[in-house]
Order: structure tokens, then C-alpha cells, then sequence
């Protein structure tokens, strides 16, 4: 009698802890720092968010991640003791951020300091200020990525090293190196998570590019699709789909604006072959073909962005085609656009089309990308990338003289509950050019029912008019 | 009927009115009893200023106007209609024919000035109207089927410019020719037909060949032909002008076009699939004839017509056989060539044997071609034989940093061989067979003459070479694009030059600029020498929506 009541007693203990929201005081302290801030503000969105954020499931698989990684950035930040003034609630605007400039920059180390130009119009932004920016300043956030990821990095990392020409070898799934030692594997890891999922939808994805004078000059709009082929995380078949395992990942688009773009559409796959090519084939609406295009030609634009197929999702490059030196340059807490749970407001502001979304100081590895070949259409990168999410969080492309050309930033979208993260809007400023391209995506991850009929010549066959 | 079609034409005008100036100037979607509705298109004006040409020299040659709407209706996820419909003609005539000047440059020999007025809008004279509904077809979306049925285009081959395997639609070269959109394949003179095609997607990948689908098109019996006029005989510029003949002498050509019928089905069948990278099609064709430059048969001679001068006129039939052909194209991108460690060229291959392919036969020698019109049994006046045509070429993308920073420049060249297998005597592109010279005389030189001075026709090779080259690139994110095009016909040393610039800025305006120019032997019309004529600089305004 007295076992099943120690058994029901368990249970009951069991079930309370793992259905029923934990409650404030069995928070672990990252959590509970963001809950309190949240209440604190009394602002509703804030509370909405911290409720999901501090939901059973998201406590539980941020420890998980927590445990597996060794750290979690909020205790990282709590160190850092640099540029006190910038607090979670303060707005930095284009209007105030004088007051905060010099602390600003300092939380913008390794040249990204072009942010507080931005705001301001210095430096290379002189009488270039044509994206205003509101930060938001909001605690710092434990964040983590897709359980799939934890799961398969646990799984398959120990296989993974880095083979000839510094191609990946031996990698399944997963995060190839989740305790990275150098920037290499560093980069390894940020092309392997490639969209965060097994597969992704963008309906649409809409470009809208920015002239010199800061009006939007011209809209474009694509539907995008995407899917891996291998290193599959959630989706069955996993850990890649039968008869494909030489294909990494194939992505689709159609673009549906303006007229002269529309119709055109595209499958392109990336294979396993660290030595193989892309391949890109097209249906051109103008020649009512479908035709192969140049799968070794990344370096053009996309469409009339800033972007071309290099710079897919901040960094597509094929390094064992295009050779790269990479070296860590250091480790720093840094601000970053943060966590957004409602979509970025856009609106005519400052002189200018402004965005308004919420920052966080991150802990990040900062990571310099050198070219070798004198050919290639940059000298170098440099980025942050998140310590906890591995993602990219901003970018610098410098031209082949050590200019700095491009700059990038983009903030996300997070599910804590499951740890599906996505991406809402890449921001990309040609400095040298003065043009702007802002992309506002629409992104749904892992749906079971995007299928091989959405990258194959079938596809192009079904929009060919 | 008439009225309807008015009407029609209205409404037209006014919906494209208001979509274009819609505030906020994006495509329209509607929702039709629940469905969604997409629909867009433009208004495009053109105009040419005639350069080095005798007849139209720093003069407006031409005038187009165009309106297209291109709509989408999606009744469920398997099936949906799709259209465009187009308003379409050459203004000029309205605008100019109260000139002298374009009195004289549009007075022929064959034609009064006032024929021009036919080229007001495309559907005169022709399609009754149904040219306004240039495509309009249905889209039937099974697991392993994809069925379109109607009016709409067909387009095989890997070939720009000359058109081999792509020979499902005939063109309308009433209003434009090989230069005007050869760079945009063509999609403003090809004329849709009434189709039925269906594409099976197997899911097997039989030796490894991925993406594998077939493709089945049949035309039940609306057959049509390329359009263009002999002799000016709706006056447009881009009409063949009359041949050199004898003082006195004419050539009247009758065009024995198909009549709609169940026995004139066309059928066409294609493969195509990816084999390790390899693009391929393998495509087979059964229909019809559709160049003009084919087959007249002497009816004999009759008399002059007076009003233009002439007591004989040789009549001819203008004939269309069956056209039978197989042949394949291959993609590839050839990765094991690399310019400067960056881009790879793209290899594009297509080749066709056509089957019993008419000729214009000439005789052993030239000279006996004009003798032929007088006598309508003669029997020899068209030789069949099969023909094999190839292009190779390449498209790659070459980055010039010194001169494009930011974009590659696009190249594309290629290399057709034509080879008529069997060849013997002497063929000919009819009409042109005199020079100059022979204008002068009452007779031509009278046979066996040989007399070069007098007869040269545009003779066909047994083997043909013609080169293309075409190179572009972008500006200023892709707002600005410079491209010229260049072809050339190898046997006949006759050069084409286009050489266009496109603006593209903004969402909606879409101006293009350019120059097209001929080099050729114009006095017998040899290739491009026929066109020589119509040397122009031109300007695009399009407004897209």
C-alpha cells in the first residue's frame, strides 16, 4: 500500500513538473531576468513573449542546451561590464542616439560601428542616412536552437573533422563542431545549419531596394522554397531523404513581381560534392525555356539586390571552390538585433524608411573570412556569430581593396518552445553603391508536405506559360 | 460580331486603364466567387527613325502601340485558366499619310501607299478578331499528369536567333524581323496555336536519369504559317520588296495556306530528363512546312495588270508540305573549364534531321529559274531532300572587374552548320534572282546565259554557317543593361548588328533604346541584304503593371 502511494506521489510530482507551467521561483535565473523585466514594463507584447518564453518546454530544452554547450549567454553578458548606459528599455533613435554614441561603438567593436552611423549619417553613412533605425533595447535572452540540432549533434559531431581543401568531412547531421576551436569549423557550423530546418517556405519573399535618396525604388517579389536532402533533423525520412544522398539541398523561386521579373523561375541544388558545382536550371518567361544557367556564377546579384547567391542567408560559399583563410578574431559581447516576436515595423520616418526592432547584447565569435583568389568579388568577410545559435548575426563584406562595401544585419524569429528559428528580415546596405536592399520574409519551417514536386523540372514545367 | 469585338477591345483599354494607375500600383489580385484572379501587363509605345536607308532616311518608319493583359484564374489547386489578350499595331499610317514623304517611301511598284493602313491593328484580314485572345488555355494538374489545352506557344530548342527545332508556332513577320526580339525569344511574333499538350511525369529514374518527363502536343488541324508579306503587299516595312525584274514583267504569288481540317493534324513529341548534370531533350515533329521563303510552283504566265505598268505577270503557288523531323538538345555546364577561377561556360548543343525537306530547285545551273514561271509543267521546279541542322554554342558569364565591378558581362555565342545531304544542282531562296541591272532591259538575259552582271539569286548552300554573338551586362543594380547582338551569315558575308540599351528603373517604366542595322547584298536580297532597308534607330516606353 505504501509503494503505490510513494508511486502515486511520484507521479503526481512527475506530471506537475513536466505539464503544468513552471512557476516563477523554479525559473532558472535566464529566464526569470526577462520574465521580471517583461512584468516590469507592463508592456503586453513583452509579457506575451516572456510567457512563451518561460513555457515548460522552452525551460526545458534551453537547459538541455544549456548542458550540452557549457554556458548560456545571459551569464556571459552578465560579465561584461561595457557601455553601462545601454539597458534594456531605452530606444535609441535617430533623434537621441548622440547621447549613446560613444558607448554605442563600443558595443559595436571589429568595425561594425557602421550601425551608429546609420542612425546618425556619419562616417559611411555621411549623407547616406537612408535607413533609419530604431533599437530597442531588451535583456539579453538564453536562446537555443532546433532540438533536431541538439539532437543530432549529439548524435553525429564526433565523426566530423575538417578534410583536403578544408571541406567537411564525415558530417550526418547536426552541428559538425557544437564546441568549435577555430573560425574553419566555426564556418562549418554556420553552412550546416543552413535555413534552420529541413525545409522552408517563403510566400513571398519581397525585396524592396532603396536608391541613394532613400525612397524605395523598386519592389520584387518571389516565392521561395527550400529543402535539404541530407542532415535532416525532424521531417522523416531522416537523416536524408533515399536516392538523393548527393544532393545537400535544393532551394526554388518564382518571382511574381514586377512583371518584367515575373514568371521566372529556378531550381538550384547544391551538392554533396564539396567539389562539385551547383546546378541551375531556369525557366526564363521571356524565352518560354527552360535552360541551365552558370551553377559556378554565385557572384552575380540577385535579381537588382545587394545580394548575390554567395551571400544567401548571410553566407553560401562553397570553400573548397573558392578558397578561404579563416581566423577567429576575437570573442566579445556585442549588441545584435534580438528575438522578434511581432514582425518589424517599416514606416516613413526620420527622412527615411525606418525600422524599428529589439536588440540584446549577444555573446559572439567574431570571424574574419580572407579570400585567396584575387578574382573573387570580395577581399573579405567578417561576422559575428551567436555563440549559442551558431548563426550569423552581422556581417561585413570588404571589396578587394579593404574597402568596406557591404554591410548586413537581420533579426529573428524564435519559437523557444521547440527552438525553430528563422529569420525576418535581412537588411543589406551597399555603401559604395548607396543602395539598399531590405528582404521581408514570410517563413514557414519544417512543413511535411513541401514536397520533391516543388524542386525538380516539373516544377519549372508547372510555371511555364 | 464586329461590334462585339469593339467592345471587347474597350473594355480591354479601360481594365488596363485602371489597373495601371491603381494607387497602389502593383499587380491586381482579385477573388472570383472565392478563387484567386491575377492579372497584369503593360502599355507599350515604339517608334523607329529610318538610318541610312534610302526610303525612310532620318524619318519615322513605323509606329507600334501595344496593350497586354496577362491573367491567371485559379479555379482549384489542379486547374486553371490562363490568357493574354493584346491589342497590337503599327500606328504610322494614321500618323504620316498625309506626308509626301511617306507617300513616296511607301509607293511600290506592287502597291498603293494607302495598303499601310492594314497594319492599323494585327487581327485585320486574318483572325477575325481572335488575334485580341492571343493565348487563352486551360492548366489540368494531375499527381502524374499536366494537360494545357488551347490556344498558346510551344517553345523546343536551345537555339536564339535562328529557330531549328523550335517549329511548333509559325511567326508574324508583318511588323518585325529576325533582329526586333530574336534577343527575347521571339515571344512578340510567335503566333499561338490551338493545341493540345499533355506532359507525363513518370516517378522512375531509369539509368540514373533524374527529372525525366514526355511530352505530347498535337494540333488538330488548325495549321498556320509564318507571316510575311512577298512584295509588299500590306505594304510594311518589313515586308519583302519586289523582286528585280524586266521592264514590264511582274510576279504574283498565291499563298495556298492550309484550311482548318482534321487531316492537316500536326503531332510533336519530346523526352527530356538530366543525366549526371546533362540536360537533354529528344523531340519529334510531323506537321507542316511554315517558312515563306518555301516552295513556288509556276502557275504560268498571264497578263499585266495595268495599274502598275506590267503586260506579264508570272504566277506562283506558294506551297507548304509536310515538315518531318527528329533531333535533340543537350545542356551542360562544362565546370571543368573555369575563366580566372570563377565562372564555368554553359554548353548549349541542338540538332535535327529533317526529312524530305522542299527545295527550290534551280537546274543544273542557274539560269533557268526565271523561264520556269511560263510553264506551269514544269515538274523540276522543287527538289526534295533531307537536311541536318546544328548549333553549338556556349552562354558564360565573364567577369571584366576594370569595366563591371559588380556584374559579369553575359556572353553567347553560336555556331550553325546546315547540310542538305544529297545535294545536287543548284537551289535557290526564291525570289530573288535578278540584279539591278536587269531592270533596265525588257527582257532578261535569255537562256543558257550566265551572265552574273544579270542573274545572282540567293543561292542555298549545302552547307550554311551562320555565327551569332551576343554580350550584355548590368549597371547600377541592374537598372541600366547595355547589350549588343551580332549575326552573321558565313556563306553569304551579309552582318547584323543590334545593339539596344534598357532602363530599369522603378517598378513600372521600362524605356529601351537601340539601333539595328544590316549588311548584305541588297540588291538581290541575300540574307540579311533584305533587310538593309530597314536600318533604324528605335526607342521602347513601356509601363508595366
Amino acid at each position: 500500500m505504501r509503494k503505490i502511494l510513494y508511486m502515486a506521489l511520484f507521479l503526481l510530482t512527475w506530471l506537475s513538473l513536466s505539464v503544468f507551467p513552471a512557476g516563477a521561483e523554479d525559473l532558472p535565473h535566464w529566464a526569470k531576468q526577462w520574465k521580471d523585466w517583461a512584468q516590469s514594463t507592463g508592456n503586453q507584447d513583452y509579457i506575451e513573449w516572456a510567457e512563451k518564453y518561460c513555457g515548460p518546454e522552452s525551460i526545458q530544452l534551453g537547459k538541455e542546451w544549456e548542458d550540452y554547450l557549457g554556458y548560456n549567454a545571459v551569464d556571459i553578458v552578465a560579465k561584461d561590464k561595457t557601455a553601462p548606459s545601454i539597458k534594456p528599455g531605452l530606444v535609441i533613435t535617430p533623434e537621441n542616439v548622440k547621447q549613446y554614441e560613444k558607448e554605442l561603438r563600443q558595443l559595436f567593436p571589429y568595425g561594425f560601428d557602421w550601425e551608429v552611423d546609420r542612425m546618425m549619417g556619419t562616417g559611411v553613412y555621411a549623407d547616406y542616412n537612408y535607413s533609419p533605425l530604431e533599437m530597442v533595447i531588451v535583456p539579453t535572452h538564453h536562446q537555443w536552437n532546433d532540438r533536431g540540432y541538439l539532437e543530432a549533434s549529439k548524435k553525429y559531431s564526433s565523426t566530423c573533422k575538417v578534410g583536403e581543401k578544408d571541406a567537411l568531412v564525415g558530417w550526418t547531421a547536426g552541428l559538425p563542431f557544437p564546441k568549435p576551436k577555430t573560425a574553419l569549423e566555426m564556418v562549418h557550423n554556420y553552412d550546416r545549419l543552413t535555413i534552420m530546418g529541413d525545409n522552408l517556405n517563403s510566400m513571398p519573399l519581397q525585396f524592396g531596394l532603396y536608391g541613394r535618396d532613400g525612397t524605395r525604388e523598386r519592389v520584387e517579389k518571389v516565392e521561395l522554397h527550400w529543402r535539404n536532402y541530407v542532415g535532416r533533423i525532424k521531417i522523416p525520412p531522416m537523416p536524408e531523404i533515399p536516392g538523393a544522398k548527393d544532393i545537400y539541398e535544393k532551394g526554388s523561386i518564382v518571382a511574381t513581381y514586377p512583371y518584367d521579373l515575373k514568371g521566372f523561375a529556378a531550381v538550384r541544388t547544391r551538392y554533396a560534392d564539396p567539389q562539385k558545382e551547383d546546378s541551375f536550371v531556369t525557366y526564363i518567361p521571356s524565352m518560354r525555356r527552360i535552360r541551365r544557367l552558370a551553377g559556378t556564377n554565385t557572384q552575380d546579384p540577385l535579381v537588382g539586390s545587394d545580394l548575390s547567391w554567395e551571400d544567401w542567408k548571410g553566407y553560401w560559399s562553397k570553400i573548397s571552390i573558392h578558397p578561404v583563410k579563416c581566423r577567429l578574431l576575437g570573442e566579445a559581447v556585442v549588441l545584435c538585433p534580438s528575438i522578434n516576436p511581432k514582425p518589424i515595423k517599416y514606416e516613413e520616418k526620420y527622412g527615411g524608411f525606418s525600422q524599428r526592432y529589439l536588440w540584446e547584447r549577444r555573446p559572439v565569435w567574431i570571424v574574419e573570412i580572407a579570400y585567396e583568389e584575387p578574382t573573387y568579388i570580395y577581399g573579405k568577410r567578417v561576422m559575428y556569430i551567436d555563440k549559442e545559435t551558431f548563426a550569423m548575426q552581422q556581417e561585413n563584406f570588404y571589396d578587394q581593396k579593404g574597402r568596406l562595401w557591404k554591410v548586413w544585419d537581420w533579426c529573428w524569429r524564435w519559437n523557444p518552445a521547440n527552438g525553430e528559428l528563422d529569420y525576418w528580415n535581412p537588411y543589406v546596405a551597399d555603401l559604395i553603391n548607396r543602395h539598399t536592399t531590405i528582404a521581408n520574409h514570410h517563413i514557414m519551417l519544417n512543413m511535411p508536405n513541401l514536397t520533391e514536386n516543388y524542386f525538380n523540372l516539373r516544377y519549372l514545367s508547372s510555371k511555364a506559360h | 460580331m464586329k461590334t462585339c469585338k469593339y467592345v471587347f477591345i474597350r473594355c480591354l483599354v479601360i481594365l488596363a486603364a485602371s489597373l495601371a494607375f491603381q494607387s497602389s500600383a502593383l499587380a491586381a489580385e482579385f477573388d472570383i466567387a472565392g478563387r484567386p484572379f491575377f492579372i497584369n501587363g503593360f502599355i507599350m509605345q515604339e517608334g523607329t527613325l529610318g538610318v541610312d536607308n534610302s526610303r525612310f532616311h532620318g524619318r519615322n518608319m513605323t509606329a507600334y502601340s501595344t496593350l497586354q493583359l496577362e491573367w491567371e484564374f485559379k479555379l482549384n489547386q489542379h486547374i486553371s485558366l490562363y490568357g493574354i489578350n493584346r491589342l497590337f499595331g503599327d500606328q504610322a499610317y494614321n500618323l504620316h499619310h498625309n506626308r509626301h514623304w511617306y507617300q513616296r517611301a511607301n509607293h511600290t511598284k506592287a502597291q498603293e501607299t494607302n495598303a499601310r493602313e492594314r497594319m492599323e491593328w494585327e487581327w485585320n484580314n486574318y483572325d477575325e478578331g481572335w488575334e485580341v485572345f492571343r493565348e487563352i488555355y486551360v492548366d489540368i494538374f494531375t499527381e502524374s499528369f499536366q494537360f494545357r489545352i488551347g490556344k498558346q506557344q510551344v517553345i523546343w530548342g536551345e537555339s536564339d536567333g535562328l529557330r531549328l527545332m523550335d517549329c511548333i508556332n509559325p511567326q508574324d513577320l508583318r511588323y518585325e524581323f529576325n533582329l526586333r526580339d530574336s534577343d527575347e525569344g521571339y515571344e512578340y511574333t510567335r503566333i499561338p496555336l490551338w493545341l493540345i499538350k499533355a506532359t507525363y511525369f513518370p516517378k522512375w529514374e531509369p539509368l540514373g536519369i533524374r527529372d525525366l518527363q514526355f511530352e505530347f502536343i498535337i494540333n488538330p488541324g488548325k495549321t498556320k504559317i509564318n507571316r510575311l508579306e512577298l512584295y509588299e503587299s500590306e505594304g510594311g516595312v518589313w515586308a519583302t520588296e519586289t523582286p528585280n525584274l524586266p521592264t514590264g514583267v511582274r510576279v504574283s504569288v498565291d499563298d495556298k495556306t492550309h484550311k482548318t481540317s482534321l487531316d492537316k493534324t500536326e503531332f510533336a513529341f519530346r523526352i527530356m530528363g538530366d543525366y549526371d548534370g546533362w540536360l537533354f531533350t529528344l523531340n519529334a515533329y510531323y506537321g507542316y512546312q511554315q517558312e515563306n521563303t518555301g516552295i513556288l510552283v509556276p502557275t504560268g504566265p498571264g497578263v499585266g495588270a495595268p495599274w502598275d505598268g506590267a503586260f506579264l505577270t508570272l504566277n506562283f503557288d506558294k506551297k507548304f508540305y509536310h515538315r518531318k523531323l527528329v533531333g535533340f538538345t543537350l545542356n551542360k555546364e562544362l565546370t571543368a573549364i573555369r575563366l580566372r577561377k570563377t565562372t564555368s561556360p554553359v554548353l548549349r548543343v541542338e540538332a535535327l534531321y529533317e526529312f524530305d525537306k522542299p527545295f527550290c530547285y534551280e537546274g543544273e545551273h542557274v539560269g533557268d529559274m526565271a523561264w520556269t514561271g511560263l510553264n506551269p509543267a514544269y515538274s523540276q521546279a522543287r527538289k526534295f531532300k533531307d537536311q541536318i541542322r546544328i548549333m553549338i554554342g556556349y552562354d558564360w558569364q565573364i567577369y571584366l572587374r576594370f569595366l563591371n565591378k559588380r556584374e559579369s558581362f553575359f556572353t553567347s555565342a553560336q555556331f550553325f552548320l546546315f547540310y542538305i545531304r544529297g545535294k545536287n544542282g543548284e537551289f535557290v531562296n526564291a525570289p530573288f534572282y535578278f540584279t539591278n541591272k536587269v531592270k533596265g532591259d525588257l527582257l532578261p538575259p535569255l537562256p543558257p546565259s550566265r551572265d552574273r552582271s544579270y542573274i545572282d539569286p540567293w543561292r542555298i548552300h549545302q552547307t550554311q554557317k551562320y555565327f551569332s554573338f551576343l554580350v550584355n551586362t548590368y549597371y547600377d543594380n541592374k537598372r541600366i543593361m547595355p547589350q549588343v547582338l551580332f549575326l552573321c551569315d558565313l556563306n553569304e558575308k551579309a552582318y547584323g548588328v543590334k545593339a539596344k540599351l534598357n532602363l530599369n528603373y522603378g517598378s513600372h517604366w521600362r524605356p529601351e533604346m537601340g539601333v539595328m542595322m544590316w549588311w548584305g547584298d541588297h540588291d538581290t536580297g541575300k540574307s540579311f541584304g533584305l533587310f538593309q532597308k530597314n536600318r533604324q534607330a528605335y526607342i521602347k516606353i513601356k509601363y508595366q503593371f
